[in-house]
């Protein structure tokens, strides 16, 4: 299902909404080629060890990489609970035992350093990121690797709507300066602001309760009750690349969701 | 022109380079249809 030998980088903070663009992705098989974990919900060891869990659990065989554990504005990040404190609803030591994953738990298998060498071999990519920005902005500071990105698509800021304070949106809120990079960097750019995601990209309860009484995936249904309690009535997601206007999803893909029209 | 962010990451003026294209709207509703289709794929492999 990709197009022209695209290479597929998925740049996440896992997280019940990224995983939930996990599955949907797998399921659209556009399951990234290169999935890489940021600090934003939660501290980097604990997205990288969900981000390899998720990908053994959707039995994906992706390259998952730890990326940055900090912003380049050297403030102290402070990670909340909203994703419950393991960033998935509490299931991620679960899912951890039965995908046999807890060797990650000590190390990563390949670091920023490992991803950046393996991008510079690759050619067309496109770059997805709905955590904050810093990977990314190391990344393109790196000419070689610029190059080899053809396009960037992004989860962050607001234009109206805010969840991180009055006036800020929390992806771009973590790391204003890897934003500005990014930004001024040259890449060809698209933006998918939280704006689009608190209306149109909700579930409801008697949503969930649907999907609940069809559904085989009840690690999944547990995390949408987990941030259905935690919203009260409706559980929200980030995930702009599936259920937008996002160029990955072809007519052909959508086809085969006859019942999302 | 070029796109500038304050302390807060806003996105400030444009000035001179590549301008970010920005996504103003999405099909409403997409994502509940998306998640009925992944669990009725996932039943029908379980059945």
């Amino acid at each position: 299902m990709k197009n022209n030998n695209e290479i597929l980088v998925f740049d996440t903070d896992p997280g019940l909404d990224d995983a939930t663009a996990l599955l949907l992705l797998s399921r659209l098989d556009r399951y990234p080629d290169y999935v890489v974990a940021t600090y934003g919900n939660a501290p980097v060891e604990t997205t990288y060890r969900n981000a390899v869990v998720l990908t053994r659990f959707l039995g994906e065989n992706a390259y998952v990489a730890a990326g940055a554990s900090e912003a380049l504005t050297g403030a102290k990040h402070t990670f909340g609970d909203f994703h419950g404190i393991d960033g998935m609803a509490g299931i991620a030591e679960e899912l951890t035992e039965r995908t046999g994953a807890s060797d990650v738990l000590r190390r990563p298998a390949h670091t920023l350093t490992d991803l950046a060498e393996e991008l510079k071999k690759q050619e067309n990519i496109t770059y997805i990121a709905v955590g904050p920005l810093t990977t990314l902005a190391i990344l393109l500071r790196d000419e070689e690797i610029r190059k080899k990105i053809s396009r960037v698509l992004v989860m962050g800021g607001g234009i109206r709507q805010f969840n991180r304070a009055h006036d800020a949106e929390y992806n771009f809120a973590a790391d204003p300066i890897a934003v500005g990079e990014v930004l001024n960097s040259g890449v060809d750019l698209t933006i998918f602001p939280l704006d689009l995601t608190n209306e149109d990209a909700s579930l409801t309860d008697a949503q969930i309760d649907g999907l609940e009484a069809i559904g085989t995936l009840p690690e999944y249904i547990r995390m949408f009750r987990h941030n259905l309690f935690q919203t009260e009535s409706t559980i929200i997601f980030r995930l702009r690349c599936c259920t937008t206007r996002c160029p990955l999803c072809t007519p052909d893909s959508r086809s085969r969701f006859a019942s999302c029209r | 022109m070029k796109l500038r962010s304050d302390e807060w990451g806003h996105i400030g003026e444009a000035e001179d380079g590549k301008p970010a294209k920005v996504v103003l709207s999405c099909q409403k509703e997409l994502l509940p249809g998306l998640l009925k289709a992944v669990f009725e794929a996932e039943k029908k492999k379980m059945t």
